[in-house]
């Protein structure tokens, strides 16, 4: 344990140091993860402003505080790694990777994590701009924050964890930009990423139980924002903690016979 | 003359590169499949709270989908692929072989490579338009049909000439792919009436990124709600964009040193 926390100390210094190479990039890749939720915001706005100035309890402060919430969750949840697999094998840069010691998926984390601090000083300005622009109204109460940061940080794990399984896809089929796109699709509905999810015809709100999307973004937006009653909020934690259980055991099972599919395209 | 046989050629060899590799095919129809279905349902849910979005029935937001499917096919079938390409050249300096070529660089350039599987978000993009153009019904005239044609072709310059700008400062910035994906996820805005956009905002993809004017004006003028500030905005970007665009191409050339290969 100890041994591994100063792999995590070491690797953190680098990832610093090789994502401040590539700053600009940084923040070139958070772009989309601001625009879609200003288009969706956007559209709504106009949609409750046609509905005499609500839809389904949500006013246009309402939806402005819910996007700005949700862009903020999905951006520090975020992973680059299923677009970046296949890039892996094909190249075979994981042949190196594999040469260490040490399961890839710790320095992909710590990255990860050094990413969000990284994205943080740009994060938080635009947040501060939008707010002015959209006038967002928050009803926020103490547990209610409160329960957001552990949420927040579940939603994290979980959705690094989701991915990086799902990258895994690459092994067996090399080129996996169509897999790709279909989780994007549905974690688009059902993390509440187009619209909040009490707006979505039945019985997709239901079926947004029983998926990880909305344990990934929703849930700590929806607990933020004041939209969950008691139970569904230790529901929420509880989804939270056996998805994350169930993913644990499944990258296990899975890298085992995904390394023995590995052939180093490429190289 | 010389030039649009020289073009049909490319294409062909393009064509010919391209038709081996059929798994790509059926990828890219997948692909494009689930994005379609994405943004249908989204449509779908939109239109369950209300009948009209800022003026747009649900059947013209579908022609504005079609349209912005055509325009992005357009884009991943020629602009894209010849502007990476001219990219990594200017990086590699292999710009020298286009350059020692006894024809007019840019062209070659802008040319140089075709993704023909692009061209299935077209033929899905026209089949969406017309699938709301039949919902609309007698909603559009032959004069109609001519105009959008026009303004689909200037769009295209439009577009054209943007990318070569962006580009060409690749001259001077060398490492510039990232300014491309920036580009790329604000034309994501064209998929809505550029009207919906607070002012601000409108500004920015109406003027920095010619994005809106691209998508809108042409459902606006096939479904004969043309906005006249829009359309001469857009006029006076296909006159400008281009003579800028050669003439920065043309600066960026002089400063081009090479001879890395």
């Amino acid at each position: 344990m100890k041994n591994l926390s100063s792999i995590y100390a070491a690797a953190f210094k680098v990832m610093v140091l090789q994502q401040l190479q590539h700053r600009a990039e940084l923040f070139i890749w958070l772009n989309s993860r601001i625009i879609d939720p200003l288009m969706y915001l956007v559209i709504w706005n106009v949609i409750a402003q046609a509905q005499k100035g609500s839809v389904d309890g949500f006013s246009p402060g309402d939806f402005a505080a819910y996007y700005l919430i949700s862009m903020l969750v999905s951006s520090l949840t975020y992973t680059a790694i299923m677009w970046e697999y296949t890039y892996r094998i094909t190249n075979g840069m994981l042949s190196a990777l594999l040469l260490r010691p040490l399961h890839p998926i710790h320095t992909d984390f710590v990255e990860t994590i050094v990413n969000k601090l990284l994205i943080l000083l740009v994060l938080l300005p635009v947040t501060g701009i939008l707010i002015v622009m959209f006038h967002p109204t928050f009803h926020i109460r103490f547990w209610g924050v409160l329960a957001f940061f552990p949420a927040l940080l579940a939603a994290f794990v979980l959705r690094f964890l989701l991915e990086w399984m799902l990258a895994m896809a690459a092994f067996w089929f090399t080129r996996i930009t169509a897999i790709n796109l279909l989780y994007s699709a549905l974690l688009t509905f059902f993390s509440g990423s187009f619209a909040p999810l009490t707006l979505l015809p039945n019985p997709l709100p239901q079926l947004s139980m029983l998926l990880p999307f909305r344990w990934i973004i929703s849930f700590p937006v929806e607990l933020i924002t004041e939209r969950l009653p008691r139970s569904a909020i230790l529901f929420g934690f509880f989804a939270q903690a056996a998805w994350l259980l169930l993913l644990l055991g499944c990258l296990t099972l899975l890298w085992h016979h995904a390394l023995q599919k590995y052939t180093a395209v490429g190289l | 003359m010389r030039y649009i046989k020289l073009f049909w050629c490319i294409v062909r060899i393009n064509l010919l590169n391209e038709v081996a590799y059929t798994t790509n095919f059926v990828l890219q129809l997948i692909q494009s499949l689930i994005d379609l279905g994405t943004a249908l349902a989204g449509l779908r849910i939109i239109f369950l709270y209300t009948d009209v979005l800022n003026g747009w029935h649900s059947s013209q937001l579908g022609a504005l989908l079609g349209i912005y499917l055509i325009v992005r096919g357009g884009i991943h079938l020629i602009i894209q692929p010849a502007m990476q390409q001219l990219l990594s050249d200017i990086y590699t300096g292999k710009l020298d072989f286009t350059l020692l070529k006894p024809l007019d660089a840019q062209f070659l350039a802008s040319t140089q490579r075709i993704n023909i599987w692009a061209s299935v978000d077209i033929v899905l993009g026209s089949s969406v338009l017309g699938g709301a153009l039949i919902l609309m019904r007698n909603q559009c005239s032959p004069l109609g049909v001519l105009k959008f044609g026009a303004i689909l072709l200037v769009g295209g310059a439009i577009i054209y000439s943007f990318w070569l700008l962006l580009a060409s400062s690749a001259f001077w910035l060398i490492r510039i792919e990232s300014i491309l994906a920036l580009f790329q996820t604000m034309y994501q805005a064209g998929r809505w009436p550029s009207s919906i956009y607070p002012a601000w905002l409108r500004f920015l993809l109406t003027f920095l990124i010619p994005v809106a004017l691209v998508t809108t004006v042409p459902a606006e003028a096939l479904t004969g709600q043309i906005v006249e500030t829009d359309f001469f905005a857009l006029l006076i970007l296909a006159v400008v964009l281009p003579i800028l665009a050669r003439f920065i191409w043309l600066q960026g050339l002089k400063t081009y040193t090479g001879t890395s290969v």
